[in-house]
């Protein structure tokens, strides 16, 4: 290879410009790899999913004592359900959820399975449903924790789904 | 042969820059993937460990389980609830929680007599001292905080470094422990009634780790005296009227015992205490409580001790 063949140097092939190219992405790749993403990506919904199953907890810790006995809230919404005050119900588990999870997390409570539900609409506020149903399917990271209850008058098992995300409220 | 050697060509030329070019480019890369591989681990085991101890903290009771009576005697540090000998997950029990702010305060964390137990604490945060530990209220309003050498004057240095990790737990503050007594709920006819006492112990050392306090709930009229037998209704240390719903006595910093109560019927350690009921009015019902607060804690926080309220453990840990 010399000047005198009239070649063009190896710099100036195909061959090395994807050799760069290539070792170029390869930079970037190492370098990107303990990125700050990476650690939100690890923790970030490591603490969203604690929300959730905290949440959840507190459903069953907090509630409120008629002088004789406490009372959970997850009890106090099941005594709703089971005389019929499906808003009352909806109300008080917005309310409770509210006081328990930061502003910036946004949550939808359901009770019941997909085709038979018990509860739901249970969202950050009263009214603009469609909204957070909206905001709900649109989100992209999302964590949820369930457990299981005996729901009167039937005595039937049923789940209680808390669903959690990062979002601004209305 | 008029050729030069290949050395000295153009393409040789290029092919050096080039290679000088990949070899450094390889090493400023390799060097900034080493310091954020560094970074990310020292911060990840940072994360992790402020993670595990608020875990540990609010699951579990913590070693031995009643290490609150007696806090020289720990070894691990929990502060969850105890319910029928197990853990009450998601709980802060608020006496484990003012025998920790004993401990960490300025004048407890280097008194030799506690090696034992501020070891086992800062076993629990890695071996270091740098950690904050925070109630707040369901308005993010803090409640209170315990970190090494805390003082009312002092602020922890998370302040001041660059890296902090704060961990936010959802808790239950529950009244159960706080608690010191309680009458329940007691109906009476109208008029007047007198000889109803609620009696409670106080311990050695309790009149300087809590602040105490009363809550009154009802629709009659009620006179409490402290320490001191059937003085009558118009003999009292605090007087509760039957329309005000739920009233703290005293509503002062310091609760009962930096009261300005007459000396004679002031709190006394090592025995029980009573508190003389004599009501008045229609008839209706009193309940009466002797509640606890972790020392130096606002007055007005002794209502969330009535009902179970939502709350935030916070664990802040920093480099």
């Amino acid at each position: 290879m010399s000047f005198r063949e009239n070649k063009k140097g190896f710099i100036f092939s195909l061959d090395a410009t994807l050799g760069i190219l290539v070792m170029m992405l390869v930079i970037a790749g190492v370098a990107r790899a303990g990125g700050s993403e990476l650690t939100y990506g690890q923790h970030g919904y490591l603490r969203l999913e604690r929300y959730a199953n905290d949440a959840l907890e507190l459903l069953y810790l907090t509630g409120n004592t008629d002088n004789i006995k406490f009372h959970s809230t997850i009890d106090n919404i099941e005594n709703l359900l089971y005389i019929g005050q499906q808003a009352l119900a909806e109300n008080l588990a917005e309310n409770q959820l509210r006081k328990i999870l930061p502003n910036d997390i946004q949550f939808r409570l359901r009770i019941g399975p997909e085709n038979n539900l018990r509860l739901d609409n249970v969202f950050p506020s009263a009214g603009n449903h469609p909204w957070w149903r909206s905001a709900f399917d649109n989100v992209k990271e999302i964590a949820a924790a369930s457990r299981v209850s005996i729901f009167r008058p039937d005595n039937r098992f049923d789940i209680i789904t808390l669903y959690v995300w990062r979002g601004s409220a209305i | 042969m008029n050729e030069r050697g290949q050395v000295f060509t153009l393409d040789m030329f290029f092919a050096l820059t080039l290679t000088a070019l990949t070899v450094s480019c390889s090493g400023l890369a390799f060097e900034q993937a080493r310091r954020q591989a560094e970074a990310y681990s020292l911060r990840y085991s940072l994360e992790r460990t402020a993670n595990d101890a608020a875990d540990v903290l609010f699951k579990t009771l913590g070693e031995p389980d009643n290490w609150d009576d007696n806090a020289e005697t720990l070894r691990t540090l929990g502060l969850a609830e105890e319910n029928g000998g197990l853990p009450t997950p998601n709980t802060v029990d608020i006496k484990k929680f003012a025998q920790l702010r004993r401990l960490t305060n300025s004048d407890n964390w280097d008194y030799s007599a506690n090696a034992n137990a501020t070891t086992a604490i800062k076993k629990l945060f890695g071996g270091s001292e740098n950690f904050e530990i925070r109630i707040l209220d369901e308005n993010d309003n803090e409640l209170w905080h315990a970190f090494p050498r805390w003082s009312s004057s002092n602020q922890s240095r998370a302040e001041n470094s660059l890296e902090v990790v704060s961990i936010r737990r959802l808790a239950a503050v529950k009244y159960g422990s706080a608690i010191r007594g309680d009458t329940g709920r007691v109906a009476q006819r109208a008029g007047s009634e007198t000889g109803d006492n609620l009696n409670f112990w106080v311990g050695d050392g309790e009149l300087e780790l809590f602040d105490w306090y009363i809550i009154a709930i009802g629709d009659r009229n009620l006179s409490i005296l402290v320490n001191k037998q059937n003085a009558g209704i118009g003999n009292r240390d605090y007087f509760f009227q039957q329309n005000d719903v739920q009233r703290i006595f005293p509503t002062q910093h310091g609760g009962v015992y930096a009261d300005t109560l007459p000396k004679g019927n002031q709190l006394v350690e090592g025995q029980y205490n009573s508190l003389s009921l004599d009501t008045a009015g229609p008839a209706g019902w009193i309940r009466v409580y002797v509640v606890t607060l972790p020392h130096c804690s606002d007055w007005r926080d002794a209502a969330t001790m009535v009902q179970p309220s939502p709350a935030t453990l916070e664990v802040k840990m920093w480099r």
